[in-house]
C-alpha cells in the first residue's frame, strides 16, 4: 500500500474521532429548556413568574441583557416576560399545541387562526375575568372584546388596529411637466393616466412610462377607484343593507372602468406578477406615476432617500378623493372589525390562577399610563421626555426601537406616530384624514364547507379575464351565479348579516 | 490525421459548451454580488439591477455584522454543519457497506424499508412529538439527530460501494481481514470521491437547515444562519403594517445576506474537487 | 443464497438448513453490528412517527391528539374532498407534467455537464467552470425569482429590452401560460446543473483507468470512449437517481412554484402542494394534508416498485 492510502486511513480515523468527541461534548453546548424559574431572591411577598409569549416579530428581538421593558415588568409586576419570535408562527403553534406545550401567551396575526384555536378549546376562556381587564377595556373599548368573541365567549384581546393610511400617491412633478391639474374625478384620473403613459412625463424622449403600477390580487391597486364607486371588499352596510363585494352591482362598474384602463394600456402590464414591494420599486424607478400605498412606504426618511437618489426630481403627493363618487367620497376602506393581532392565553396558563391574574395585570399595565408609554417609547427621562401630554423623543430613543413588540394591546396610533415621526406628521395626518368606507370583515367568520383557497383563485382568475377582456363584462351576473352555486356566496352573505345583526351594526 | 482533426473539434466543442455554461451561471451571480455592493437608490436609478457597480459600498455587510444576529447564527450553523456532517457520514458509511454486500441476509428487506421512508412519513406532528419525548426540543441536537441519516445519500453511497471491484474483497478475505478493517482500510480509502460527495451533500443539508430549526428550537441563541437570512429575505413579502416600526431590508441587504450565507459552502468546494481525479485510487492500490 | 430463501420459508426447517442459516448469520454478525446504529435511527425517527398517517383517516383535532380524534366519516372523506375540489384534475395534471419535464429535461444536462468536465484537460479551466456552475445551487428561490425578474420581466427585464431593441414585442415569460413551465424547468436546470454533475463526476472517478488505456490502444476516439466506457460507468447512478425521482413524481417543487407563480399562470402552474398550502392556511386541516400526502406517496411507491423491477432486468435495481 502506498503512502497516500495510509494518509487516507488516518483521515478516516480522525473523522471517527471527531464525531465521537462531538457526541461526548454534547452537554457543553448551549441549550436548556428554560422552563424552570429561578428562585426569586427578593423580599417581595410575590414570587417572580416566568411568562412566555410567542409571536412573529420578523426577527426583531429584544436585547438579551438590559432589556428595560423586561426589567420594568419584573419590578412592577413580578413577571419575567420572555418573547419568542417565530417565523413560521402557525406551524410552530400547531406542533406545540399537539405536544400540549403551548406558550402562556400568543399573538395570532389572523382572526381565522385565533378563532380556530378558540373554538377547538385550546385557549383560556376570559369571559369570567373581563371585569379585571378594566384598563384594557378603557383603552380598546368594547370592540376589543367583540372582535374576539367566539360562540359567545371571549378568548382574547384584539390589538388596536394600525392607522389605515392607504391612498393613491401621484408624481406631482409629472403633472407639472405635462401642465395637468390634480385629477378630481375618475374621468380626469383616466386622462392623467393616459398622459402619463403616452406624453413622456419624465421628458426623456422614451416611451418608457406607465400610468399606474400596483398589485392585481384582490384588485388591490384599484382600491380608490373601487371605493369611489362605493364598492369595498368584502362586507359593508349600505343604506342599512348588507352588501357583499362580490355580488355588488357596483363591482361591475369598477371592473368596467379598470377594463378601460387596461384597454388604453396605461397599466403596468405586470400587475398580475407584482407582489410585495415590487410596485413601489417600479414607482421609485420612475416607471409609473401613480401607486396605491401608505405614507410609511413613501415618506419615511429612508424611503425618501431611496427615491430621491433614483430620481432627484421626483415629488410624490397624495391624490385627494374623487368627486364623482356613488356613495360618498372615499379613497379607501377601513375594517371596523379589524385588528393588528389577537392576544390569547393558552388553556394551561388560564387554569393557573396566579399566572392568569399576573397576565391580566400585564395586559392592563401596558394599556394605560406609564406602562403604555413604556411599550411605546421606552423609559421616561431616558428615551423620551413627557411635557404634559406631549412626548418628545430623546437622542437615546433609538435604543428603545424594539419596544413595539411589547405592544400586545396596541397603541394610540396617531399620537404614537406623531411622536415617532415628527418629520412625517403632516403626511400622516393628511393620509389618515381622508374619507374611507367602513367594512366589517373582522367580525365575519368563515362558512363551513367552502374551500376559500379555491374560491379566491376562481375570483382572481375571473377578475383577470374581465379586466383583460377575455370575458365580456356583461357576464358579470353569471359570474355571481357561479359564486353562488360553487362557493355558497348567498349563504355567506346571509351568515354575515346574522353576525352583524347580532352585534347591533345591522338593524 | 483525420482522427486528430476530429479530436480537436471534439475539444473545441467541449470548451465552447463549458464556457457557455460558465457564462450563463456567472452573469446572474455577478448581479447578486453587485447588488449587494450598490446602495439601493443607485440600483433603482439603474432600472432595478446592476452588473458592475460604479460606486461600491460595504454598508450592507457592515449592517449584517453589526446590527443583525447573523454572526452568532453563523457560529451555530458552523457547529451544526461540522458535527452533523461527521456524524451522518459515519453512520451512513457504516450502513452502506454491509448493504453493498450482496451476501448480506435480509438485504432486500432492509433496503426496501429504507426506501419506504423516502416515500412515506408520519408528518409534522408525530415527528415533533417524538423529538419532544426524547428530550431534544430546544437543543442543538434537534437539528442534528432527527435527520442524521438521509436515505437518499445512503442509497447513493451503497451504490458506489457496489461498484468497487469484487477482487479487492476476495484478496482481503484471504488476508483474514476483519470486516471493520475492510471498511476502514480498503473500502473507505478506495471510495474517497464518493465519501467526499456524500459528505458535501450532508454539509449542504446541515448548512441549509431551516425548517427543523424553526420547528424544534425556540431559543434565538440557537438559531442557525438560514433562519436569520430567511427573515431578511421574506420580510418584504409580508403585507403587514410592521413597516411603521421596522426598516424593511433593502435588496442590497438581502443580496449581501445571500452572499454571506453561501460563501462558506462555495469556498469549500475547490478543496473537494481535488478528490474527483480520475481513477487515482484504483491505480494506487493496483500499483 | 437466493435459492435458500424459498426453502427456508416453505418447508419445515430441517436441522441442516437451520444450522447453515445460523452459521451464515453468525458469520455476518459484524455487518449487522455496523447496521445497528443506522437501523436504530430509521426505526426510531422514521418508523416510529409513521403512526401519523392515520391522521388521513381521522378528523384530527389538536386538543384530542391522534389517538382520541374521531375517525373520518366516511373513512375516505379527506381523499374525496381533494378529489372533488374545483381544480383537482388540473392540479394533478400540472404536477405530473412539471415533474415529468423536470425529469426528462433536467437530468440529461447534469450528465452532459459531467461528461464535458470529465473530457476537459485543462485543470484550471475545469475547476473554474465546475465551481461557477455549482454556485447557483446556494441561492434560494426568492433570490432566483429576483434574478429571473431582472432578466425576464416584461417591462424591465434585460432580455426583453434586447428583444424590443430589435423591434420585436416583449415576451411575458413569467406571466404567460405558454412560457411559464419552461421558465420553471429552465431555472431549475440553471440552479442545479453544476450540483447535479457532482455525483456523476464522483462516479466517473471510480472508473478503472485500465479500461481507457485498453481502448486507447485499440485506437478508439474520445467520443467512443465516452460512449462505451464513461457512460456505462455512471449508468448505475443514473438509474438510481431516476428511480428515486420517480418516487417523488408528485412533488413538482413547492417552494419554486409558490414563489414564482401568479394568477395569470395558475392554469399551468398550480400544483398539488401549492393547493394544499393555500387550503391549509385557512383551516387547521391536518387530515387533508395527510390524505393528500398519502395519495402522493402511494403513486410514488408504485412507480418506484415498477421502475425498480424494470431496472432489475438489466441488473441495475436498487434492491
Amino acid at each position: 500500500m502506498t503512502k497516500k492510502l495510509k494518509m487516507l486511513q488516518t483521515a478516516c480515523s480522525i473523522l471517527l474521532a471527531v464525531s465521537l468527541l462531538a457526541a461526548c461534548s454534547g452537554n457543553a453546548t448551549p441549550g436548556g429548556s428554560g422552563s424552570s424559574p429561578p428562585p426569586a431572591a427578593t423580599e417581595k411577598p410575590r414570587e417572580v413568574i416566568d411568562i412566555e409569549m410567542v409571536m412573529n416579530s420578523w426577527g426583531t428581538l429584544p436585547p438579551e441583557t438590559g432589556d428595560f421593558v423586561v426589567n420594568k415588568l419584573k419590578e412592577e409586576l413580578d413577571i419575567n416576560l420572555k418573547i419568542v419570535s417565530e417565523t413560521e408562527l402557525m406551524d410552530k403553534l400547531n406542533v406545540r399545541a399537539a405536544g400540549n406545550n403551548l406558550p402562556d401567551l400568543m399573538m395570532f396575526s389572523s382572526a381565522n387562526d385565533y378563532r380556530d384555536y378558540a373554538s377547538r378549546g385550546l385557549l383560556a376562556d376570559l369571559t369570567p375575568h373581563l371585569g379585571k381587564l378594566a384598563q384594557v377595556k378603557e383603552f380598546l373599548g368594547q370592540g376589543g372584546f367583540d372582535k374576539t368573541t367566539v360562540n359567545g365567549k371571549v378568548y382574547g384581546v384584539a390589538k388596536e388596529p394600525t392607522l389605515r393610511t392607504f391612498s393613491y400617491w401621484i408624481r406631482q412633478d409629472w403633472l407639472n411637466n405635462l401642465g395637468l391639474p390634480m385629477p378630481t374625478t375618475l374621468d380626469e384620473f383616466n386622462d392623467v393616466l393616459v398622459a402619463f403613459t403616452k406624453n413622456d412625463p419624465d421628458g426623456n424622449k422614451k416611451n418608457d412610462t406607465y400610468g399606474m403600477t400596483g398589485i392585481f390580487t384582490g384588485l388591490h391597486a384599484f382600491t380608490p377607484i373601487m371605493t369611489t364607486f362605493g364598492a369595498a371588499p368584502t362586507y359593508q352596510i349600505r343604506n342599512g343593507e348588507i352588501v357583499n363585494f362580490y355580488s355588488d352591482p357596483q363591482l361591475k362598474e369598477v371592473l368596467a372602468y379598470v377594463q378601460k384602463l387596461a384597454d388604453e394600456k396605461v397599466l403596468d402590464p405586470e400587475l398580475a406578477t407584482n407582489s410585495g414591494k415590487m410596485p413601489l420599486d417600479k414607482a421609485f424607478q420612475g416607471m409609473a406615476g401613480v401607486v396605491y400605498t401608505t405614507w410609511a412606504d413613501m415618506v419615511k426618511d429612508d424611503k425618501v432617500k431611496v427615491w430621491k437618489t433614483a430620481n432627484p426630481d421626483a415629488e410624490w403627493v397624495i391624490v385627494p378623493p374623487f368627486k364623482d363618487h356613488a356613495y360618498g367620497e372615499a379613497v379607501d376602506y377601513v375594517d371596523a372589525g379589524g385588528s393588528s393581532g389577537y392576544v390569547a392565553l393558552s388553556k394551561a396558563a388560564g387554569s393557573n390562577e396566579e399566572k392568569l391574574s399576573r397576565i391580566l395585570e400585564l395586559l392592563n399595565y401596558i394599556s394605560h399610563g406609564e406602562g403604555l408609554n413604556l411599550v411605546q417609547f421606552g423609559l421616561e427621562g431616558e428615551h423620551f421626555i413627557l411635557d404634559g401630554d406631549k412626548v418628545t423623543l430623546t437622542e437615546k430613543s433609538g435604543d428603545a426601537g424594539f419596544s413595539w413588540i411589547y405592544q400586545f394591546t396596541g397603541r394610540p396610533e396617531q399620537s404614537y406616530l406623531a411622536a415617532k415621526f415628527p418629520n412625517q406628521v403632516s403626511w400622516i395626518d393628511q393620509a389618515a384624514g381622508l374619507p374611507r368606507l367602513t367594512v366589517y370583515n373582522g367580525f365575519i367568520t368563515q362558512l363551513e364547507g367552502v374551500n376559500y383557497a379555491d374560491r379566491d383563485r376562481f375570483i382572481e382568475e375571473e377578475f383577470l379575464k374581465f379586466v383583460y377582456n377575455k370575458r365580456d363584462i356583461n357576464d358579470f351576473d353569471q359570474f355571481v351565479a357561479s359564486l353562488n352555486s360553487m362557493f355558497m356566496l348567498e349563504q355567506e352573505t346571509e351568515h354575515a348579516k346574522q353576525i352583524l345583526s347580532g352585534l347591533g351594526y345591522l338593524k | 490525421m483525420v482522427r486528430g482533426r476530429s479530436e480537436r473539434w471534439f475539444d473545441v466543442m467541449v470548451y465552447a459548451v463549458l464556457l457557455f455554461a460558465a457564462l450563463v451561471a456567472v452573469v446572474p451571480l455577478m448581479f447578486v454580488v453587485s447588488m449587494s455592493l450598490t446602495p439601493y437608490g443607485e440600483v433603482l436609478r439603474n432600472g432595478g439591477y446592476v452588473f458592475i457597480p460604479n460606486s461600491v459600498t460595504f454598508d450592507a455587510y457592515q449592517y449584517l455584522l453589526e446590527r443583525t444576529k447573523l454572526p452568532r447564527s453563523f457560529g451555530v450553523s458552523a457547529f451544526v454543519t461540522v458535527v452533523g456532517t461527521s456524524l451522518s457520514l459515519m453512520l451512513t458509511m457504516l450502513m452502506a457497506y454491509p448493504l453493498s454486500r450482496r451476501k448480506l441476509k435480509g438485504r432486500s428487506l432492509i433496503l426496501l424499508l429504507i426506501l419506504f421512508t423516502m416515500l412515506f412519513n408520519g408528518g409534522l406532528i408525530p415527528t415533533y412529538l417524538l423529538v419532544q419525548k426524547v428530550g431534544l426540543l430546544n437543543t442543538v441536537w434537534a437539528m442534528l439527530i432527527p435527520n442524521a441519516v438521509s436515505a437518499f445519500n445512503l442509497l447513493i453511497m451503497k451504490s458506489f460501494f457496489e461498484s468497487l471491484p469484487e477482487e479487492i474483497f476476495e484478496a482481503a478475505k484471504i488476508d483474514g481481514a476483519k470486516e471493520w478493517r475492510i471498511l476502514t482500510t480498503i473500502v473507505a480509502p478506495l471510495s474517497v470521491p464518493s465519501l467526499v460527495t456524500i459528505g458535501l451533500f450532508y454539509m449542504v443539508q446541515y448548512w441549509n437547515l431551516y425548517f427543523q430549526a424553526v420547528l424544534y428550537v425556540q431559543d434565538a441563541a440557537l438559531y442557525p444562519l438560514q433562519v436569520v437570512v430567511r427573515n431578511i429575505l421574506m420580510m418584504n413579502q409580508s403585507m403587514d403594517d410592521i413597516n411603521v416600526d421596522v426598516t424593511l431590508p433593502t435588496v442590497t441587504l438581502q443580496m449581501a445576506a445571500v452572499v454571506v450565507a453561501s460563501l462558506p459552502m462555495i469556498m469549500v468546494y475547490p478543496f473537494i474537487q481535488k478528490y474527483f481525479i480520475k481513477g487515482m485510487l484504483i491505480g494506487a492500490i493496483k500499483g | 443464497m437466493a435459492q435458500n430463501l424459498p426453502n427456508a420459508s416453505t418447508t419445515r426447517h430441517s436441522p441442516s438448513v437451520r444450522r447453515r442459516w445460523r452459521k451464515e448469520l453468525g458469520a455476518q454478525w459484524p455487518w449487522y453490528l455496523m447496521l445497528l446504529p443506522g437501523l436504530a435511527f430509521f426505526i426510531v425517527f422514521k418508523y416510529f412517527p409513521m403512526y401519523g398517517v392515520i391522521i388521513a383517516f381521522k378528523d384530527y383535532d389538536l386538543l384530542e391528539g391522534i389517538a382520541a380524534s374521531p375517525w373520518a366519516d366516511p373513512w375516505y372523506k379527506h381523499f374525496e374532498y381533494f378529489y372533488r375540489s374545483t381544480y383537482f384534475s388540473q392540479l394533478l395534471m400540472n404536477t405530473f407534467l412539471i415533474s415529468l419535464y423536470k425529469i426528462v429535461f433536467g437530468m440529461a444536462p447534469d450528465i452532459v455537464m459531467a461528461l464535458l468536465l470529465n473530457e476537459c484537460r485543462k485543470a484550471w479551466f475545469k475547476r473554474s467552470v465546475q465551481t461557477l456552475t455549482y454556485m447557483p445551487h446556494f441561492l434560494s428561490w426568492v433570490i432566483i425569482y429576483g434574478i429571473a425578474l431582472a432578466f425576464l420581466s416584461e417591462t424591465t427585464g434585460i432580455l426583453n429590452r434586447m428583444i424590443q431593441s430589435i423591434g420585436l414585442d416583449a415576451v411575458p415569460f413569467l406571466s404567460s401560460t405558454d412560457w411559464f413551465r419552461s421558465v420553471l424547468v429552465g431555472s431549475e436546470i440553471w440552479k442545479d446543473i453544476g450540483w447535479g454533475a457532482i455525483i456523476y463526476l464522483a462516479a466517473m472517478s471510480a472508473i478503472d483507468p485500465a479500461l481507457y488505456e485498453a481502448a486507447r490502444v485499440d485506437g478508439a476516439s474520445r467520443f467512443r470512449m465516452m460512449r462505451h466506457i464513461t457512460l456505462p460507468g455512471i449508468a448505475h447512478v443514473f438509474v438510481l437517481l431516476l428511480i428515486l425521482r420517480l418516487g417523488h413524481i408528485l412533488d413538482a417543487g413547492f417552494e419554486q412554484v409558490y414563489i414564482m407563480y401568479n394568477i395569470r399562470v395558475y392554469p399551468v402552474a398550480d400544483i398539488i402542494d401549492t393547493w394544499v398550502y393555500r387550503t391549509g392556511l385557512e383551516r387547521l386541516n391536518f387530515s387533508l394534508a395527510a390524505a393528500v400526502g398519502l395519495f402522493k406517496s402511494f403513486i410514488g411507491l408504485w412507480l418506484v416498485l415498477g421502475a425498480n423491477a424494470l431496472a432489475k432486468r438489466w441488473g441495475q435495481g436498487v434492491w
